[in-house]
Parts: structure tokens; sequence; C-alpha cells
């Protein structure tokens, strides 16, 4: 899930698409256990 | 785990069964009600059933004929060993035992514990004994029952074989990480949006989109305001520019209005005048009228006065002339009456000269007629006289007819013929001469008779000789004797009926008879042509009008009177006839003079009242022409003496035209004074100016009212900037639109990533239960053709409802409920097969399958397919045991046969 999300982040050629990847992304890593949290 | 043999005591209808199975193939056939299912149900709770069950389970195992304990054993092989488990169901004192080949030997609760072991199920309170490998033990009615239940009820198993198959797929499937990051997005998700999709009101996302809607209608309510206030400013100032307008409009129209009043009070007397006016030269004119209306009437009744006493002349000397011509009418009239009733006299006279001879000559020919006839009925009185006396004579003669001659003349053959036969037979006595007296039977017999002796006789001759003579023949002769008697008697008695002495006789008076039928018959031919029954009525009839043709000729000879009674009768008929004749003429004669005559005298009547009428009408009219000249002369005699003479009326004339002539002039000169003002352009004028006075009081009115309404916003609400208003609304309108848009990215975020993790979910579910499918359509292609596929899906932890798929059917998938019975059947049958054979891996790669009457609703055809199934299932290691009651049908099966006998 997080390769095709950061595929899609990368396209420029589709600004809101990725910007909602990157979004998502971001949300994922908030998921994420972080272990210093 | 295969099963190798059964064997079943007691078990309801089954004494004692001992059933050996093949690893492959197997089939159980035999009639209904033989004890299959009960056979292969015993296996089964042999397997499954403690045997210390007590209660319905082991009431369902009791024989209804015999006392003895149910038992059942099943041979097996498991794990590489054969096995033998025996179970006697004996309630609390029930027995089981279990024994592996070539090892040990467990027995009570230890036996059932390890079989449990053996076989891979668990005993856990509550779970029914039927569920027990019920994906394996097909059940009558069974075999049309969506799988999918039990699919899943193998699922951990399927999953731990299916994972072995890759194990990746089920490594990620069940990571912990990814299951708590699928959970928390769905969560977010659920949290953001409602299931139709939209955002929910309390979500970040909901309150954003909210605040942004607020802050755009402040933003609309602050322009709003803004161009209102705009409007109302503008509104003020055209208001009063309009209120400029009006009044300088105003300061032109009132003068005009104020000129054309004043013209029209001066048009409205001017009217009055001229109305009255108009009235005076009215009556003059009449007046003057009358005077020359009378005028001229009294020259038109002084002409027309002498008109008619000039015309009245020419008729009062036709009305003289027609009174003479209707007297020589009336002359000529006389004159035709006399000739007619002259012309009557004589045709009555020659009318009565023509009856009487016409009487005396009908006397005549009655006369000649009653003599005719009274001829004829003396002739017809002497020849009925000649008819009565033959009837007389007929009367007095024997009543004898030909039948009656023929029936007589066959009587008297008949005793000719007896007396004939008689003689033959009888012997006859002639005295040819005697000296001595001789008797025959006490009678003198003189010389020459002869005797016919037919009975016995005696004949004395003298005193000294009796002789008796007896005549040959015997019974015949006394036969004939006898036929002689009747023939007699009836010939006697039939002429004594016939009143005739003898048959000749009878001859005669037949003869006679006939003689006298023919002259009467003549008689009455004669009387009918002389029409005898008609005579006595015609002759007198022609009596009675020869009196009464003499009684008509005596009163006209009576009542006639001068020439015609000084003619003597005629002497006969022909003289009768001619002078007849005569008079016939005479009276035609007369009769043609009557006829002109009254037709001289009707046309005369015609010409008189021609005449009369004309004379009337002609009186009529002068009369009429007499009373016009009367009521002229009054009306001329009137008129005079109403108007005057004619010098007063001249005067009276000249005065009126000279007063017609000053009511004309003054009603002419106010006319062209008012013709002058031009009234009805006046009137336009008036009410042109008075619609422009409205106009402008409209106009001035609603520019006050809408500069009081301008100046009324204006001064409203003046506490603070509209501009400063809709600018602080449109910072905010961008501030929210902008946290709107980050909580949309961060909603769609939320969503794309629960879309792409369960995306990845069923991606790997796919994976998973791959070989479970493939299994499937392997088997589903045995009977439904290549490309048959199953649809099945995992998701959730869970198998799904299943498809079937068929290529070429434009409808797609079809779910298993809307299959029909027999697909039902064997699509189920080919995912328990195909689960089997992936469960099969922990059972040593076998597993037995058992079919009871499984196929119930498929054709013959469809079986066959079945059988490639099936056999494809035992190639691939499992056991089939299949249960029917017809056998024919899975000849093809290749299977161990295996026959149930009688219970």
């Amino acid at each position: 899930v997080a390769a095709r999300l950061l595929a899609a982040a990368q396209d420029s050629s589709r600004t809101e698409e990725a910007e909602i990847a990157q979004a998502a992304l971001r949300q994922l890593y908030l998921a994420l256990p972080q272990p210093a949290r | 785990m295969r099963l190798h043999s059964l064997s079943v005591r007691n078990y309801r209808v089954l004494r004692d069964v001992q059933v050996e199975l093949a690893p492959g193939l197997n089939l159980i056939g035999a009639p209904n009600e033989t004890g299959k299912s009960t056979l292969i149900e015993a296996a089964h709770r042999a397997l499954f059933l403690k045997a210390r069950v007590t209660g319905k389970w082991r009431e369902a195992m009791l024989s209804q004929e015999r006392a003895d304990h149910p038992e059942v054993a099943v041979s097996f092989v498991a794990h590489g060993r054969t096995w033998q488990v025996v179970k006697k169901f004996a309630g609390q004192s029930g027995q089981c035992t279990l024994m592996e080949e070539g090892g040990a030997t467990w027995r009570g609760d230890e036996a059932e514990a390890r079989l449990a072991e053996v076989l891979g199920v668990t005993t856990a309170a509550g779970r029914a004994v039927t569920d027990q490998w019920a994906h394996l033990w097909v059940r009558q009615g069974e075999s049309g029952t969506d799988p999918t239940e039990r699919v899943n009820e193998q699922k951990g198993a399927l999953l731990s074989r299916l994972e072995r198959v890759d194990a990746t797929v089920v490594s990620v499937m069940q990571s912990a990480l990814d299951s708590s990051l699928a959970a928390r997005f769905q969560e977010q998700q659920d949290a953001l949006f409602q299931r139709n999709g939209e955002p929910r009101a309390q979500s970040p996302l909901g309150r954003s989109g909210e605040e942004w809607n607020r802050a755009r209608e402040a933003v609309a309510a602050a322009q709003e305001r803004c161009a209102a206030l705009e409007r109302s400013a503008a509104a003020y100032s055209s208001a009063c520019e309009a209120l400029d307008r009006a009044e300088a409009e105003a300061g032109v129209v009132a003068p005009q209005a104020a000129g054309v009043e004043t013209a029209l009070a001066r048009v409205a007397e001017l009217r009055a005048v001229e109305a009255r006016q108009a009235l005076e030269a009215e009556a003059a004119r009449l007046h003057l009228e009358s005077l020359l209306e009378a005028e001229r009437q009294i020259e038109s009744f002084a002409e027309s006065t002498r008109a008619l006493a000039e015309a009245l002349a020419p008729d009062e000397r036709a009305e003289e002339t027609l009174a003479l011509e209707e007297d020589q009418c009336l002359g000529r009239l006389e004159t035709a009456e006399s000739e007619r009733v002259s012309a009557v006299a004589a045709r009555a006279a020659a009318q009565q000269a023509c009856d009487l001879a016409v009487s005396r000559l009908t006397v005549m020919e009655k006369s000649a007629e009653w003599h005719r006839w009274e001829e004829r009925r003396k002739v017809v009185e002497a020849l009925q006289t000649e008819d009565r006396r033959l009837a007389l004579e007929l009367a007095a003669l024997p009543v004898i007819d030909s039948g009656a001659l023929k029936t007589l003349t066959t009587m008297e053959k008949s005793r000719d013929e007896a007396a004939a036969t008689l003689r033959g037979m009888a012997a006859g006595v002639r005295v040819l001469a005697a000296d001595q007296p001789v008797q025959l039977d006490g009678v003198d017999l003189v010389a020459g008779e002869e005797r016919v002796l037919t009975t016995t006789a005696e004949l004395v001759v003298g005193r000294g000789v009796r002789l008796r003579l007896t005549p040959g023949g015997g019974a015949g002769l006394e036969a004939a004797l006898r036929r002689q008697a009747e023939a007699d008697e009836s010939l006697r008695s039939a002429l004594t009926s016939f009143g005739v002495p003898s048959v000749t006789a009878a001859a005669e008076v037949l003869d006679r008879r006939r003689q006298h039928d023919g002259e009467r018959l003549l008689l009455r031919k004669r009387l009918s042509d002389l029409a005898a029954d008609e005579l006595p009525a015609r002759a007198a009839a022609a009596a009675e009008a020869l009196a009464a043709a003499e009684v008509a000729l005596a009163r006209q000879e009576s009542s006639a009177a001068g020439e015609g009674a000084a003619v003597p009768p005629p002497d006969d008929l022909a003289a009768a006839q001619a002078h007849c004749r005569q008079t016939a003429a005479g009276l035609t004669a007369a009769q043609s003079r009557e006829v002109a005559a009254a037709t001289a005298r009707v046309s005369l009547d015609k010409a008189l009242a021609l005449v009369r009428k004309r004379r009337t009408d002609h009186a009529a009219a002068l009369a009429g022409r007499r009373a016009e000249l009367e009521r002229a002369r009054a009306r001329h005699e009137y008129l005079v003496s109403t108007h005057g003479e004619t010098t007063a009326r001249q005067a009276a004339l000249a005065l009126a035209k000279e007063a017609w002539s000053r009511a004309g002039a003054s009603l002419e000169a106010t006319r062209a004074e008012l013709i002058a003002l031009n009234p009805e352009s006046l009137e336009a004028d008036r009410d042109r100016l008075r619609r422009a006075i409205e106009d402008i009081g409209r106009r001035r009115q609603q520019a006050e009212t809408a500069r009081a309404i301008a100046r009324s916003e204006l001064t409203r609400d003046g506490g603070d900037d509209p501009h400063e208003r809709l600018a602080q609304a449109v910072a905010w309108e961008r501030s929210s639109a902008e946290t709107a848009a980050h909580a949309r990215r961060d909603a769609e975020a939320i969503k794309l990533l629960h879309r792409l993790f369960a995306e990845e979910q069923r991606e790997l579910a796919a994976r998973l239960i791959r070989p479970l499918a493939e299994k499937i359509n392997a088997y589903l292609e045995c009977v439904f053709g290549p490309g048959a596929e199953a649809v099945l899906t995992f998701e959730d932890q869970a198998f799904g409802a299943f498809a079937l798929a068929r290529p070429g059917r434009l409808a797609g998938a079809v779910p298993f409920a809307a299959l029909s019975g027999g697909a039902r059947e064997q699509v189920a049958a080919a995912m328990r097969l195909a689960m089997a054979e992936v469960l099969a891996a922990g059972y040593d790669g076998c597993l037995p399958l058992v079919f009871d009457d499984a196929f119930a609703h498929s054709d013959p055809a469809r079986i066959q397919s079945l059988l490639r199934m099936l056999d494809l299932a035992a190639r691939r290691g499992l056991q089939i045991i299949v249960l029917t009651c017809t056998p024919a049908d899975y000849a093809g099966l290749g299977a161990r046969m295996v026959a149930l006998g009688a219970p």
C-alpha cells in the first residue's frame, strides 16, 4: 500500500491525486507504531 | 483415511450385515426399505457416537423385532495403519473397542478418545453428532442445499491446508499490524463518511464544510447589503429628478386646460339656443306644410269629383243594355221549356206503348213455355207409372242373383254326384214279368218298374217266396247313402230358403229379374234425360211467370188510355215481336228528342245565369263608383268649409312662408358660431389635458413615494460600514475554504487508504483460495463442459456465496440459489469433492465421501457426466461410496457393487 501511495504522490501530472496520496502517506506514517512515541 | 469394511448387527432393520469396501469407487445399490441408508448411518454412529449413549440416539438404533443391543464394527485405514473399532450400544453398559492391527487395543473412554484423535475430530460438548464429517456425509435430501455453510465449518482446516500452498499470503493476511491498520482506516472512514458516502456532520470534514458554507452565505449577504444601499441611493436621486419634471409639466398644462373649459361653456350655451331655434323653425315648417297639404287636397278632390262624374255616364248606359239582354234570354228560355215538356210527354207515350207491346210479347212467350213443360210432365208421369209397375213385379219375384244360382247349381251337382255314386254301389231290381204279386219291402212292384236297393230289402213273390236282397258295398254304401241324404237335404233347404221349387225355376227367375232390371234402367235414363226431378219446379215456375206476365199486362192495359189501348192485341208471336220492335224504335226517337230539348234548356239556363252575373257585377261596380263620387264631393266641401275660400287660403299661405324663413335664418346664424368654436376638438383637448394632469399627478406621487422609501433605506441601520463588513466576510470565506480543502484532502486520504487495504486483502484472499477454486473447476468441467468455473469469494475471514459461471451464457455467473434442482446437486457435489481433496492431505491423501441418493434430480445424461466427476475424485485418491435404488444408472461407474439382501 505504501509503495502504491508513494508512486501516486510523485506523479506531478495529477496534482490533486498526488496531494491526496501525500496526505495518505502522512496518515499511514502516523498510524505506524513509533518506538520513540 | 479410507473405510475398509463394515459389520452391523441388530441395528434397526439390519439383522447381520457385512460389507467389504473398495479403496476407490463403491456402489451400494438396493431397492428402497432395504437398509442402505441405515448401513451407512450405522458406520457414522460407530465412528462418531459414544458407545454408552442413551436416550433418543440409542432408541433410534434399536430393532423393532429383536431385543439384542445394536453392534457395529468398522475397519478402516488411517495414518498408514489399519484400525478396527467395535461398538456395542448397550446404554450405560455400552462397549467400545479400538484395535490397531499388529498393535495395541484400547477400550472404553480411552478407545473413544483415541478414535477421535485418529479421525482428527473434536468431541466438544454441544456439537451435534450429525455435524461430524457432514461435509463428507451427504444424507438423503441434503444434496441440493448450499454447501457454503459446510465450507465455512471447515474454514480453519481448509486455510491450514491452503496456507501450505502459499505461506506468504497467509502471513500477510494474519499479520496483526496489517489487521490493526485496516481496522484503523475502516474506523476513520466510518467516522468521516456515512454509508451513502456523504460526510458525517460532526466529523472534521463535515464541520469544516459547514463553516465554509456559512462563510459563503455571509459573503453573499454582505454583497447583497452593499448592492441594496447603492440601489437605494440611485433610486433617491431618480425620484427627485422625476418630481422636478412633473412640476415643470404641470406649469404648462394647467393654463391650457382653463382656456378649453371657458370655450366649452360657450359651446353649451349656444347649443341650448340652437335647440330652441330649431324647435321654432320646425313648428313654422309644419304649419306651412299643413296649409300646402290642405290646398293640394282641395284641388285634388275637385278634380276627382269631375273625373268620377264623367266616368259614371257610360256605366249607366251599359246597365240598361244588360237589362235588355236578360229579358231576351228569359223569352228564349220559356220557348225551350215548352219544347222540353212536349218532348217529355211524347217520350212517356212512346214508353207506355213499348211497355205494352213488350208485356203482350212476354205473356205469349211465357204461355208457350208453360205448354212445353206441361207436355213433358205428362210423358214423365207415364214413364214413372211404368217404372212402378216393373218394380212391383220385381218385388214379387224370389230374390235370386247370379251368386245364389251358382250356389244352387253347385249343390244340385253335388247331390247328383252323390246319387250317381250310390247307384254305382246299389243293386237294382226290375220286374220284367210276374204272374204273381211282387212286393218289395211291402210295396207292390209292377212289371217294368225298377227299384234301386241301397239297403237290405225283402222281396216277396206271391205268397210263398220271400227273398232277402242285400246290396254290396258295405261301409262305402252307407257313406254314399249319408252323403246323398246330406246333399239332398242341403239342396232342399236352399231351395226352400230362396223360395223356388227347383234349380231350373231359380234360373228362370234370374232371367226375369235381369230383364226387368234392364227395362227399369232404360226408363230411368229417359227420366233423367227429361230432368224429371226438376220438372215440377220448372213447370210451376213457368206457370208462375205466366201468371205474373198476365197480371202486368192487365195492369198496363187498364192504365193505358188513348191510342195505346186502341191497338188490338197481335194474333201470334211473330206479330207481337214485330209490334214490339216498332214501338221500341218510336221510343228511341222520343228519347232523342227529349235529350235535345233538355240540352237546349240547360244551355239557355247557363246563358241567363251569365247575363245575370254580368249585370250583378256591373251594378255593384256602378254603386261603388257612385259612392266614391259622393265621398269625394263630401271631402271637398269639408276642406273648403275648414280652410275658407281661395282668397283667404292664399293670404294664410303667404304669412306662413314668411315666418318659416325668419326662423331658418336665426338657426343658421347660431350654428355658424358653433362650428367656428369646433366643439369636438375642444372636448378632445379637454380629455387629453385631463389625462396629462392625472399622469403628472401620478408620477409626482410615485416619485415622492420612491424618494421616501430610498431615504428610509439610506437612513436605516447606518451604524456600520457595509464595505468593511463585506471585506471581513470575504476573509472568513477564504480561511474556511482552505480549512475545508485540508479536511477534504485528509478524508480522501483515509478513504484511499481504506480502499487500498481492502483491495490488497481481496487479492490475497483470491490467491489463498485459488487452489480450492481450481479443484472445483476441474470437477465442474466434468459435468458442465470446458470453461465452467466457480465464482468463490473470501471476505471478512469467511467464504461468501457461491456462483456458477459458464461460457457462452449472457446472463453471467448464476448464484447457487438460482440454479435448477439438478444443477444444485451437481455443483454442491463438486464443491464437496474439492473440499475433501484439500482436506485429504491431512488424512494420508484420502477421505471417504458418502452420497446417499444424492442425484435424484439429475437426468440420465447428466448422471453419465457425474460418473466422470466421481471417477476423477477416485483417481485423485478419494474413496467414493454411492447409495442408490437405481444401480443401473451407475453401470458405467466401474465401481465395486455392494448388494444388500432382504434385511
